[in-house]
């Protein structure tokens, strides 16, 4: 007899007694291993995020005729918003998150806009790092006003935010995240390489999104540090200040 | 300055092609810039910002939007055309020849594996009637692994699977060996000529791996769910399994094991049973014996008895002449012995569902009441499940433990804790235990156990630790290895029973010699 194996992403909620799987573990930076993962992570997307998406952020010399007309026209806009967006989703300040994260769906190249990857990947990553109820609640309410928003972005698009927003993230992704989670580095570069290599500027921006989301509720500063690293202003804390800590080598 | 914008509608191409086409006009004589964009709201300000535009043009988020800047009107709109055509000869872009791509529906993955027979389906609760229903309509046997399914929807697909002749395993099935391959949490057991099915998964594995440890080997091992015997349900899945196991001709003995059913239920399946033309061992746990049963048909009490029952029957004998091994008194003597008059009671700190349930069966005839998390007399339900009183036996796999946690069977550290704190109290006598081992389990449970018996032992009130008495459901070919796990566990000090019954047995001597000794100096 050959077996056929159909086996989804499951919601471990969902799950009960002793069939249910080992529930996602929560990305934690406060162990060591945990953030070398995600840090090996950040420094595929540094290395090889695309530089037609919202990887021309990223400070590191690119050749500007690599790039698309789609994607200058909104580098500068991503450069206003980011710091805005993350600034005020880390003190939970709602009104001002959606603004930013609004602000831009639908924008950029691609079937699925750059910036709509940037919030799917941002909201994975957020899923999987939020350390309380009150984090939870906080995202639950930003992705239904995200998707609220995203009736002015392509089908496509929305139905992943969509799917982001009730269900999982995309599940490059979500394979990206366990791997951080697990503090496993080898199979974290393992997926971000693959997560990479999604779509054309698709995965790149959405792993642009995984490692700031993953990153922005975690104690220390490494959420500011990428922000630095795409030439962004760093995010108004609204007077919290974050410890310093060393960059990832 | 020239510039002109056109829609495609519902058009796309990958990016990787226009990203080619757009830099192959941008190198026209005459243009300066082309972009291409999903024509959403935010791309169109973006392009108005920039000057792109020249007049305000609504959004339309699923057409194409092209863009082009150049030097006369000649050009530009040259460029668009050109644009166009080139765009509609482009083809998408084809996946590299070694590309492979993970199935992503039972359709697609039945492409890859036309042989195949059965499909396993672990999805939230919710999704997995849907996709049972369509494995079943593709041909296909069903384990369902997830729970949360509706009952209204398990009575259907199960009426499905009797309509297309199909088995469906599940709802909530953990474990099944199908044709030699373990599905879920299963061991690592020998081919036989014994078939079982069954409503407990920690029931089939411990039935499974005795029976391996007496070279006898299995068929089939078919898991039902735990709902399937009762009213609504009606045992389909049993009844069903039953049927294959009777029309299989590597099968010669047949094991029904369950919590008790449904009285009426039970009724059909011992009937069922008795129209076959095999052997059939029904281990109902707790439930009372048939007032009268085929004589092909033997009722017995525990899932050890069960498995010396089938292998007293595969080798021609009644299974009368197989019975219960004595217990060896002089050990019991000497483990009470070393407790003192305080301690007098049992706490089980169980994995498996229904080895804590057999257990508490074994321990009340012995003990009297039991109390538990779940109980077998719902008199005796813990209200606090956190904190023991008397007799105490808990399935640590149950809902209040394993709520944010994952299962005892892969990760022991709620067990280890608490194993700690029982020793502490002065009055547990004995502290017993199951390990389960195979796929799906922890990688290696006995050496954190070990380590906390260990710890317990010393740090035990007045130098008395209780006694520790377990089994280890697993086999010698399981990945954690069954003779490993045995010596770290003896290793420490606790007192291995061959099988969950058994330990449950010595508990419970253990606690009525003590009683029995009393004052008596020690």
């Amino acid at each position: 007899m050959v077996t056929v194996v159909v086996k989804a992403e499951a919601d471990p909620p969902r799950h009960s007694s002793r069939h249910r799987p080992v529930p996602l573990s929560v990305i934690e930076f406060r162990s060591p291993a945990v953030r070398d993962a995600w840090c090996a992570a950040w420094a595929m997307v540094r290395e090889n995020a695309r530089p037609d998406g919202l990887g021309a952020l990223l400070a590191r010399g690119v050749d500007p005729a690599a790039r698309r007309p789609a994607t200058d026209l909104l580098l500068e806009p991503a450069r206003r918003q980011l710091p805005a967006l993350v600034g005020s989703i880390q003190v939970l300040a709602m009104q001002p998150a959606v603004t930013a994260a609004t602000a831009l769906i639908g924008a950029g190249p691609g079937l699925t806009p750059s910036w709509d990857d940037l919030l799917i990947g941002m909201m994975s990553g957020m899923r999987r790092s939020a350390p309380d109820r009150a984090h939870t609640r906080f995202l639950a309410g930003f992705g239904q006003a995200v998707l609220a928003a995203a009736g002015t972005t392509t089908d496509v698009s929305r139905n992943y935010i969509r799917a982001t927003v009730q269900d999982d993230g995309p599940a490059w992704i979500e394979a990206v995240l366990a791997a951080i989670a697990a503090g496993d580095r080898r199979r974290s570069i393992g997926a971000a390489a693959a997560a990479l290599r999604v779509g054309h500027t698709s995965g790149s921006d959405m792993m642009l999104g995984t490692i700031i989301g993953s990153a922005l509720w975690q104690y220390g500063n490494d959420a500011a540090q990428v922000l630095s690293e795409l030439g962004c202003a760093a995010p108004d804390h609204g007077g919290m200040t974050m410890p310093a800590r060393q960059v990832c080598g | 300055m020239q510039r002109v914008e056109q829609f495609i509608p519902n058009f796309y191409r990958d990016s990787v092609a226009l990203m080619q086409l757009s830099s192959q006009l941008a190198q026209v004589p005459g243009v300066s810039r082309v972009a291409t964009v999903m024509a959403t709201a935010a791309n169109i300000d973006l392009l108005a910002e920039a000057g792109l535009l020249t007049i305000r043009i609504p959004p339309r988020p699923n057409d194409l939007l092209i863009v082009a800047e150049g030097a006369d009107e000649a050009a530009v709109d040259g460029a668009l055309k050109q644009f166009e055509r080139l765009l509609h000869d482009a083809k998408p872009a084809q996946l590299a020849a070694d590309a492979t791509i993970a199935p992503r529906s039972l359709g697609m993955a039945l492409e890859e594996l036309p042989d195949a027979t059965l499909a396993l389906i672990s999805t939230p609760g919710e999704y997995a009637a849907a996709e049972a229903a369509k494995a079943l309509r593709l041909g296909l046997n069903v384990m369902i692994f997830s729970d949360r399914v509706a009952l209204e929807d398990e009575v259907a697909l199960k009426r499905q699977g009797r309509d297309h002749g199909r088995l469906v395993m599940g709802p909530d099935c953990g474990t099944a060996i199908v044709d030699g391959v373990p599905l879920g949490f299963a061991n690592v057991v020998r081919r036989g000529p014994v078939g079982l099915v069954s409503a407990s998964g920690t029931g089939l594995q411990e039935v499974t791996c005795l029976l391996d440890r007496a070279d006898v080997g299995i068929s089939q091992a078919l898991g039902t769910g735990s709902r399937d015997l009762s009213e609504a349900v009606g045992g389909a899945s049993m009844l069903a399994g039953l049927d294959a196991l009777a029309g299989d001709d590597s099968t010669r003995v047949v094991v029904l094991i369950s919590k008790p059913p449904a009285a009426a239920i039970a009724d059909r399946l011992t009937a069922a049973a008795g129209r076959c033309a095999k052997p059939v061992v029904i281990c109902f746990l707790g439930a009372a014996p048939p007032a009268s049963r085929p004589a092909n048909v033997h009722p017995v009490e525990t899932l050890e008895d069960a498995a010396r029952a089938a292998i007293a029957l595969e080798r021609g004998r009644p299974p009368a002449d197989a019975p219960r091994p004595e217990l060896d008194a002089n050990l019991i003597a000497r483990a009470a012995a070393g407790l003192t008059p305080r301690q007098t009671h049992v706490r089980g700190l169980f994995s498996g569902g229904t080895l804590c349930h057999e257990a508490q069966l074994i321990l009340r005839k012995d003990l009297g009441p039991i109390w538990s998390n779940a109980p077998v007399d719902p008199a005796y339900a813990l209200a606090d499940a956190w904190q023991s009183r008397e007799h105490t036996v808990l399935d640590l796999g149950g809902e209040t433990f394993t709520r944010g946690r994952p299962h005892p069977m892969i990760d022991q550290r709620l067990r280890l804790e608490r194993l700690r704190k029982e020793a502490r109290d002065g009055q547990t006598a004995v502290i017993l235990f199951d390990v389960v081992l195979g796929h799906g389990a922890n990688a290696d449970p006995a050496a954190e156990l070990a380590q906390a018996i260990r710890e317990a032992i010393a740090e035990a009130p007045d130098g008395a630790p209780p006694c520790f008495v377990a089994s280890v459901c697993g086999t010698q070919r399981d990945p954690q290895d069954l003779a490993r796990q045995e010596a770290a566990l003896a290793a420490a000090g606790v007192l291995l029973a061959p099988s969950n019954a058994a330990a449950a047995r010595i508990a419970g001597a253990i606690v009525k010699e003590r009683r029995q000794q009393g004052g008596r100096p020690t």
